[in-house]
């Protein structure tokens, strides 16, 4: 190499990579079992998990700025992998988020993963023999994941795509996107929306101040409630539904195919209207107080459809 | 029989605990079998009969024999079953969340059918012994069990269908 | 699969009684206060039906929250509803997190808004028994209150574990 080039690579590597803002770097491959239960524990930073076809575990990228090494362990079936950092008295090693790991683990398709970090992002990608993603302040993303599946922020999005199986999302203050799931699928929000398209046949949905909006296809049995929040729900290609659904004063908007079959029994107890167009039963209005009540069943009652508000509206209609 | 069971009622609601006891006697099976139906362990059934009784004997004096002794027996038992019932879905409730647990009864010298009730899930179980057993109605199991007379319905059909499959499979 | 008309067979009969693995009497005996007064005797039954409706149609919440009745051994006690051991169970459990929380010496990040959040549960669940006073018996809401409470405790508790590792 000529003096002028050989400076010139020099100054690239310079610009590249300057030393002082990444952690250590981290390139540790082994092989596990193709049923291997995975447990990675990372504080800070971004994590992302993919399932390959082969049976090893890797772990590869930069390490936390502040982190004092890692543990590696695998025994009978277990591998546990913890990026270690130091005990503080000061509450914290800063939320900076440039600041923590940049990670990217390969798990073999048949494992079993848990996921803990707190100032961390995570996503998970193909994962089939369970996984469970954990973050306080951070977004998860998960996709294409099978078996049981619990993802679960505290400040965060939770991101979730054509999952199958037994889902699990909850956060307290954040979205919850989640698409093309199918299996059984429960949603927990506090502050946020859930915005829902999904397959699953049983899908429970909670949310405290927020909306809900959900699109479900074949779904049998439906579970949501709300405080404050309205909640639609779409559901098709469902004769029977068995749906339950209870808010204190936001509005309930469920629309049906319009050859249900079911019992419906519908009740605002406090100035709540309902607007029924699926079917030409109007609601009754106690004599004194502000109640309304509407029951009725249509095709052989198979299914059973129960609203319940204090002062929200319910409104019941056909796709 | 009659006769006697009308003198045991009026000793009784006078205090004579040797006619109450004959009166116990009688229908302590009865009691039990909407106990151990309703509750699916041993335990609680026989806590739930022993309570039925104490407030049969407590309310005696205020019953004025406009039913029958024995259908005023039977809706005190039933609901003595059915508060018990109501507190362990509570108890569940708060402290797990999985409400469909229930006491397992080894029950290998009853019929299939009695087996088979006691395995069914907790208010399906309730329901179907209330409606097709106790001969209450859909509205009055809702308002005992504390639900929409649309679910006592659904789980009612869906108590039947579990039964129909299981004494099949046997 | 029976039929159904199998079944209804098979349903008419069962037996009509079952008998007890155990005798029950000795206990049950113990129980039975002796008749006194005639006046006296219809009183205490009055007192014990007063017990089984409290105990089992809770149609108000007790507005004094220690509503009183006298059971047959003479002895008084609280009216409970099916609500009030949940929120018994519920506050015994908050209030050992509670404790926790205090204990702790700095609040890790991602919870610095921990009261306020803990304050939009209490508003919510405050919420819900306004709605209960409506609706007594509606299970739903019973069960929203629940889940209110348990996500509460979830939020705690992973704050304080969170304290731990940092």
């Amino acid at each position: 190499m000529t003096p002028s080039i050989k400076l010139t690579v020099l100054m690239l590597a310079l610009l590249q990579a300057p030393a002082w803002a990444a952690g250590e770097a981290i390139d540790q491959s082994r092989d596990v079992t193709a049923t291997e239960k995975i447990e990675i524990e990372n504080m800070r930073g971004e994590v992302r998990i993919i399932a390959v076809k082969a049976n090893k575990f890797s772990v590869k990228g930069t390490l936390d700025e502040k982190a004092e090494g890692y543990d590696l362990v695998s025994e009978n079936g277990v591998t546990r992998f913890q990026v270690k950092m130091p005990r503080t008295l000061y509450g914290g090693w800063g939320s900076d988020k440039n600041e923590g790991s940049d990670l990217t683990i390969e798990v073999p398709f048949g494992s079993e993963v848990k996921f803990s970090g707190v100032n961390a992002n995570v996503s998970a990608t193909g994962i089939e023999g369970g996984t469970r993603l954990n973050t306080v302040n951070g977004a998860v993303r998960a996709e294409k994941l099978k078996g049981d599946i619990a993802l679960e922020t505290v400040n965060g999005q939770i991101d979730s795509r054509d999952n199958n199986g037994r889902l699990h999302l909850t956060t307290v203050n954040g979205e919850i996107n989640d698409q093309g799931s199918a299996g059984s699928l429960e949603l927990e929000s506090v502050n946020g929306e859930i915005s829902v398209a999904s397959a699953a046949t049983d899908v429970e949905m909670s949310v405290v101040n927020g909306e809900g909006r959900l699109e479900l296809t074949g779904t049998e049995r439906l579970e949501f409630s709300s405080v404050n929040g309205e909640i639609s729900a779409a559901v098709k290609n469902s004769k029977k539904p068995r749906i339950s659904a209870s808010s204190v004063s936001g509005a309930s908007r469920l629309s049906l195919d319009a050859d249900v079959s079911a019992r419906f029994e519908l009740e605002a107890s406090a100035g709540g209207d309902i607007g029924n167009s699926l079917t030409a039963d109007k609601a009754s209005r106690d004599k004194y107080g502000p109640r309304r009540h509407l029951e009725f069943t249509t095709g052989s009652g198979d299914g059973n459809i129960e609203i319940s508000t204090v002062s929200g509206d319910i409104e019941l209609k056909k796709h | 029989m009659q006769q006697q069971l009308e003198t045991w009622v009026h000793q009784a609601k006078k205090g004579d605990q040797q006619a109450f006891y004959q009166l116990y006697h009688q229908f302590k099976g009865r009691v039990y079998a909407i106990c151990l139906r309703l509750l699916a362990d041993r335990g609680q059934a026989e806590d739930a009969t022993q309570e039925a009784f104490v407030r049969a004997w407590q309310q005696l004096p205020g019953f004025r024999g406009d039913s029958s002794f024995s259908t005023w027996l039977h809706s005190i038992s039933s609901r003595t079953a059915v508060d018990i019932w109501r507190k362990n879905k509570v108890m569940r409730l708060v402290v797990d969340e999985e409400p469909e647990e229930q006491g397992y009864v080894d029950a290998p010298e009853m019929p299939q059918l009695e087996q088979a009730i006691l395995r069914l899930p907790s208010q399906a179980r309730a329901v179907f012994v209330l409606f097709a057993l106790e001969g209450y109605q859909h509205n009055e199991i809702a308002e005992m069990l504390g639900i929409a007379e649309g679910s006592s319905k659904a789980q009612y059909h869906r108590a039947r269908q579990l039964l129909r499959s299981w004494v099949d499979e046997n | 699969m029976k039929t159904e008309q199998q079944l209804d067979a098979m349903i008419s009969q069962l037996a009509p009684a079952i008998e007890p693995q155990r005798d029950l009497w000795p206990e049950l005996s113990a129980r039975l206060e002796p008749r006194q007064r005639r006046g006296y005797g219809s009183w205490m039954g009055v007192a014990a039906a007063a017990v089984l409706t409290f105990w089992f149609w809770p149609q108000q919440l007790p507005t004094a929250p220690q509503d009183v009745v006298t059971n047959a051994q003479g002895q008084s006690m609280p009216a409970v509803s099916l609500l009030d051991v949940s929120r018994q169970l519920g506050l015994q459990l908050e209030q050992e997190q509670t404790r926790q929380l205090k204990a702790l010496q700095q609040i890790p990040d991602g919870f610095t808004d921990w009261a306020q959040q803990i304050a939009i549960w209490n508003k919510a669940q405050a919420q819900i028994e306004l709605a209960l006073q409506f609706q007594p018996d509606n299970q739903k809401l019973i069960q929203q209150l629940q889940r209110l409470q348990q996500q509460q405790l979830s939020y705690i508790a992973k704050l304080v574990e969170t304290s731990e590792l940092t």
